[in-house]
């Protein structure tokens, strides 16, 4: 069920990058506990159940380390909690880092979000026409890790089948895993050049090429496009104008609670849900059809 | 993979914190064990800390610290203070004696984190390096001159006068000649 | 309504001596004008007024209250008692004598006594005890159930435990001065006769006629002091034989040329500004003690032409020291070795030293004893006696030629000493007749040998008082808390004493046994607060050198510490060292059990990391074996 990747690639982009921008760069927290709910519950809908045990048991540890990291290191703040080896540790610090946490969290929930679904076709589609060159090498790039590894996996297998790696001693390994990694540094390079003589024959690049997609521009996207952009418009706009600034030192300030912050605040939890609603929706209506069969 | 990088985190992290020092004090406790008896002796300094150049350039102080509460509307966070010298003391040791007994927030960078082998002040009373304008810091002269080195590294003598001060131009505005 | 009334009369009766000595005060004929009379009146009042705001008394009330009464037997306490009682100002003296008898008795058992090596302990009590209307004679009890003799144990016997001049020349002439307070006899096992005394005073004179404690330089204080012990012995004839310290000869000398010499160096050490400096630091105590000096011996500070320099009298040099609340300060320079005495800021020690001085002056000019003879004021007719002497001894002819000059001295000496020898130090210028008798060949010794005394008449003298335990005493008794605190001592101290002093009542013995058991109580709660000081002094040295050992011990002085009330908390000296030790030893175990379960967790996640690890590569073995399994097959 992705119900949200059927979209257009274009609409796709310009969502997760509104998203992930503002996210980034708009140090607030109500924004960043926002971003950071709308991605795990999209999240949710995209993974499998199997698999949220095992996120949860990396994400919760992680957020924590991530939160308690930042006082020990920053000691500014008006209220010492308690003194470590002399130095306070202030409950400004704790907060910061617990929003830097939720800040990280966020981001790596939509950043998660955005490969399961921006695959690289679409990548490519969008970019293809404009930058070739660029977009070619950063979906080959993209695409080298994965192919690396499962080439440097191959090539393991093939050499342990030949007996390597038999001894036990660490220096005969070292020196074996030395030997797998000339071999794939060789076979990357010749692959590099494989590839370019092969795109270069296909005539990858020449003027007046067209390449063929299944991606349409529907009415959908104009709307799910204007609605998102509206949304970011509202943000931006607040954001610009100062309505989401928040201090967290030396004393956490009192959040901006304004109807313009008030509206600011609606508008990007409408924009980081929006994708949960879709699926959601979809769901229902998935639902809707089968009991109708 | 990814749990196994997270634990190896968990791992470092916490032996970093045991190894820094787990001496973990309540408020109370900690300014009680700090604080020194200030007993009358010959031999004395006098440290005031100010931070007059921030009400000159107060548009650029940054805006969470815009309160009388953080900057005294007389630029004056300790006003001058003797203090016993000790043996040895250097102008860090002076100031952290005199923070703590009144209170004042400070935050520094230890000799061994940096390169220049002293005790780098960053923040005094919430004010940071940077915090108005991208020249702004704080400063120390002795008898009325800017020493040319770290302030864990200034040998005290009996009678001297420290002063700490906040500069919003590289000590330009505090009449400082040496950085030119 | 019996009641009251009968407590009316015996405070009437209380007071009666005093109001009697203070009416005294302005019936006699005053050396000084009636303008100075005031002016030295209101220099006292405004000193005890001081002492009263410094020690938080009520401004009409009496000075010693409970806080001042924690004072008694110490050095900031007892002098303000002697300066009251010598002027003759009512005060809580009953309340006083009490608390410092039972301080007597508490310090009379501990090994040093009142104090190993300061005899002048003991001779500052007897004084505060007499000033107090007590007797140093027989003031409590010791261990053995003996009565306590002050003077005993503090002049005569001194030496039979430590010599009297122990802690220097002062131990001697406080002895002295302690001794002839009220003329005490010294009986004939006694370990020192007056005469030791007076000679080990006479023998340390330097060269310039003065006094110090040590070094050839004379001190004005120590000079002074000296002249005040010696000046009961002016009016003798007697030379004392003895060696000089300084200069190793052998001399016999009387007391008159001593001190003679002594005021002739006071005079020479006396400032422009009317006052002295003494180790190079003017101040208003050196010159207190000049004119506690000159009253003893009858001279008018005010109007001696020896001690006004440049129109300026002693009076003058003492006023410069006055501050607007009243009180007097130390000097005019700060000195870092005393950090108590601030130029600006009235001082105990200027103050009180100033109130007893006024004492004195007073004394002298209303014709009553010395600052420090405290005994029976003189009778009328005695008085009269001696001042009729000192007008005809004034108007003897400078140098007596004919017969009937030389037969008019030899009355004149026969009158001197017809006066019982205790008295004649009162004629101020007999020197006047000695010296003009000794110049016409009169034999002095013979005259005093012949003359028989002849005593005066006493005036009548006041009743015995019985005192009475009041109905607010009982009150006060019944209110007594039930967790006693050392803050009640004084009041139950000065109950106690009184219940014992007075008449017998119904539920006396119910009370004596309440607070007698009180008294126990706070005498077990002070044992505990000093055994309690003595641990911290003893075992928590030095402080930043303790381990997680000493937990125990400061663990235990914390909870003996906190059983005690609030106000025997304060009494704990250096407790914050003791909160700061237990925090830091706190702190030192708090880091230990977190740096312990930091370290577990650390090993828990490293050792399931291993684990994974390992299951994954015994995985990939296992793959291994299954992929040759295959190729076998294969083959």
């Amino acid at each position: 069920m992705k119900a949200f990747g059927n979209y257009h690639p274009a609409t796709l982009m310009i969502y997760f990058l509104s998203v992930l921008l503002v996210t980034m760069f708009v140090s607030n927290p109500i924004l960043q506990t926002l971003a950071m709910l709308g991605g795990i519950l999209f999240c949710l809908m995209l993974q499998r159940r199997s698999e949220i045990g095992g996120n949860i048991g990396f994400y919760v540890p992680m957020f924590l380390l991530i939160a308690v990291t930042n006082p020990l290191f920053s000691h500014n703040g008006v209220t010492p909690l308690f003194f470590l080896n002399g130095n306070p540790v202030t409950l400004e610090a704790f907060i910061y880092g617990i929003f830097i946490a939720v800040m990280v969290i966020g981001v790596m929930m939509w950043c998660k979000c955005y490969s399961e679904i921006m695959t690289s076709d679409k990548f490519l589609y969008l970019f293809g026409k404009v930058v070739p060159k660029l977009s070619l090498i950063l979906s080959m790039a993209l695409r080298f890790i994965p192919m690396f590894k499962r080439q440097m996996h191959k090539v393991n297998r093939a050499q342990k089948a030949m007996g390597l790696y038999s001894s036990k001693s660490f220096t005969d390994k070292v020196r074996s895993a030395a030997r797998v990694f000339m071999a794939m540094i060789s076979w990357a390079l010749e692959n590099s050049m494989e590839t370019s003589a092969s795109m270069k024959a296909r005539g990858y690049g020449i003027k007046g090429r067209t390449s063929f997609s299944l991606f349409r521009f529907h009415i959908d996207d104009s709307v799910l496009l204007t609605v998102c952009i509206m949304l970011l418009g509202i943000t931006v706009s607040g954001a610009a104008a100062g309505e989401t600034v928040f201090y967290y030192y030396p004393r956490i300030s009192e959040p901006n609670l304004t109807p313009y912050a008030a509206a600011v605040y609606i508008s990007f939890g409408l924009l980081s849900f929006l994708p949960f609603i879709i699926e959601v929706k979809e769901a229902i209506v998935w639902k809707y059809y089968i009991s109708k069969i | 993979m990814k749990k196994d990088i997270l634990s190896i985190s968990v791992i470092i992290f916490l032996i970093a914190v045991v190894i820094n020092g787990t001496n973990i004090q309540s408020i109370d406790e900690y300014y009680l064990t700090h604080i020194d008896d200030i007993t009358p002796d010959s031999e004395t300094v006098t440290i005031s800390i100010r931070c007059d150049t921030i009400l000159d350039n107060y548009d650029d102080l940054d805006p969470a610290l815009r309160s009388e509460e953080f900057v005294p509307p007389d630029g004056v966070i300790l006003p001058p203070t003797k203090y016993v010298l000790r043996p040895g003391d250097t102008v860090f040791d002076i100031l952290d004696r005199a923070v703590r007994y009144n209170k004042i927030q400070m935050e520094y960078q230890g000799a061994d984190q940096n390169s220049y082998g002293s005790v780098y002040i960053q923040g005094i009373h919430y004010l940071y390096e940077f915090s108005c304008g991208h020249l702004s810091g704080w400063m120390y002269r002795v008898d009325g001159e800017f020493p040319n080195y770290g302030c864990s590294k200034y040998k005290l003598k009996d009678g001297q006068i420290i002063e700490w001060v906040y500069t919003c131009n590289l000590g330009k505005d505090i009449g400082c000649i040496w950085i030119e | 309504m019996n009641k009251k009334i009968a407590g009316f009369l015996i405070c009437s009766i209380l007071l009666f001596p005093i109001i009697s000595e203070t009416k005294a005060f302005a019936d006699e004929n005053s050396y000084l004008s009636e303008g100075q009379t005031k002016e030295i009146l209101s220099i006292a009042d405004d000193i005890i007024a001081w002492k009263k705001s410094d020690n938080g008394s009520s401004e009409n009330g009496y000075l010693i209250n409970e806080k001042f009464l924690e004072l008694a037997g110490t050095t900031p306490g007892d002098w303000y008692p002697i300066g009251l009682g010598r002027l003759g100002i009512a005060d809580n003296y009953e309340g006083y004598l009490a608390v410092i008898k039972d301080q007597i008795e508490e310090r009379y058992k501990t090994p040093g006594k009142l104090s190993a090596a300061k005899a002048t302990e003991w001779h500052r009590i007897s004084l505060a005890v007499l000033a107090m209307g007590g007797d140093p004679t027989n003031i409590g009890t010791d261990e053995k159930g003996l009565p306590i003799n002050l003077i005993a144990d503090g002049t005569y016997n001194r030496g039979k435990t430590t010599p009297l001049g122990r802690q220097g020349i002062n131990g001697w002439i406080w002895g002295l001065i302690a001794l002839d307070s009220m003329r005490y006899n010294i009986p004939d096992d006694a370990y020192y006769t007056r005469d030791d005394i007076i000679i080990e005073i006479l023998r340390q004179q330097l060269a310039d006629g003065g006094f110090a404690l040590s070094g050839k330089t004379s001190d004005p204080d120590i000079t002074a002091m000296a002249v005040q012990a010696l000046s009961t012995y002016y009016n003798d004839e007697k030379a004392y034989t003895y060696k000089q310290k300084v200069s190793g000869e052998e001399v016999s000398r009387t007391v008159r040329q001593i001190i003679d010499e002594a005021l002739l160096c006071l005079s020479e050490l006396q400032l422009d500004t009317g006052d002295f400096a003494s180790w190079g630091t003017e101040n208003v105590e050196s010159t207190d003690q000049v004119v506690v000096a000159l009253c003893c011996l009858g001279i008018d500070p005010l109007t001696d032409q020896r001690f006004i320099k440049n129109g300026n009298t002693l009076l003058d040099g003492i006023l410069r020291y006055r501050m607007n609340d009243g009180g007097f300060i130390h000097s005019f320079t700060y000195d870092p070795d005393n950090p108590t005495s601030l130029p600006d800021q009235s001082n105990t020690m200027a103050s009180e030293q100033t109130l007893y001085t006024m004492a004195a002056i007073r004394r002298l000019s209303e014709g009553m004893r010395s600052l420090y003879d405290f005994r029976e004021e003189q009778s009328s007719s005695l008085r009269q006696r001696i001042s009729d002497l000192e007008v005809q001894i004034s108007e003897i002819a400078a140098s007596p030629t004919d017969a009937a000059d030389i037969s008019e001295l030899e009355k004149l000496l026969a009158s001197f000493y017809s006066i019982p020898e205790n008295e004649r130090c009162y004629v101020s210028n007999y020197w006047t007749l000695s010296d003009t008798a000794k110049e016409a060949g009169i034999d002095i010794d013979k005259i005093s040998v012949t003359t028989p005394v002849t005593e005066s008449p006493k005036d009548e003298s006041g009743e015995n008082v019985i005192l009475y335990f009041s109905e607010s005493d009982r009150n006060a008794a019944d209110g007594l808390p039930e967790n006693l605190t050392t803050e009640q001592y004084v009041l139950v101290t000065t109950l106690l004493d009184k219940l014992n002093k007075c008449e017998d009542f119904d539920e006396k013995n119910i009370y004596l046994e309440k607070l007698t058991a009180a008294k126990n109580d706070i005498a077990s709660i002070q044992a505990e607060i000093d055994s309690i000081n003595t641990e911290i002094k003893e075992k928590l040295y030095p402080f930043e050198r303790m381990t997680l050992r000493d937990k125990e011990t400061v663990d235990s002085i914390a909870a003996r510490y906190n059983k005690l009330g609030e106000y025997d908390k304060a009494k704990i000296e250096r407790w914050e060292d003791v909160i700061k030790t237990k925090t830091q030893l706190d702190n030192l175990l708090r880091g230990i059990i977190i740096g312990t379960v930091l370290c577990l967790i650390a090993s828990a996640t490293a050792f399931s990391l291993i684990r994974r690890i390992r299951r994954k590569r015994s995985q990939k073995e296992k793959e291994m074996e299954e992929l040759a399994l295959m190729y076998k097959k294969d083959e």
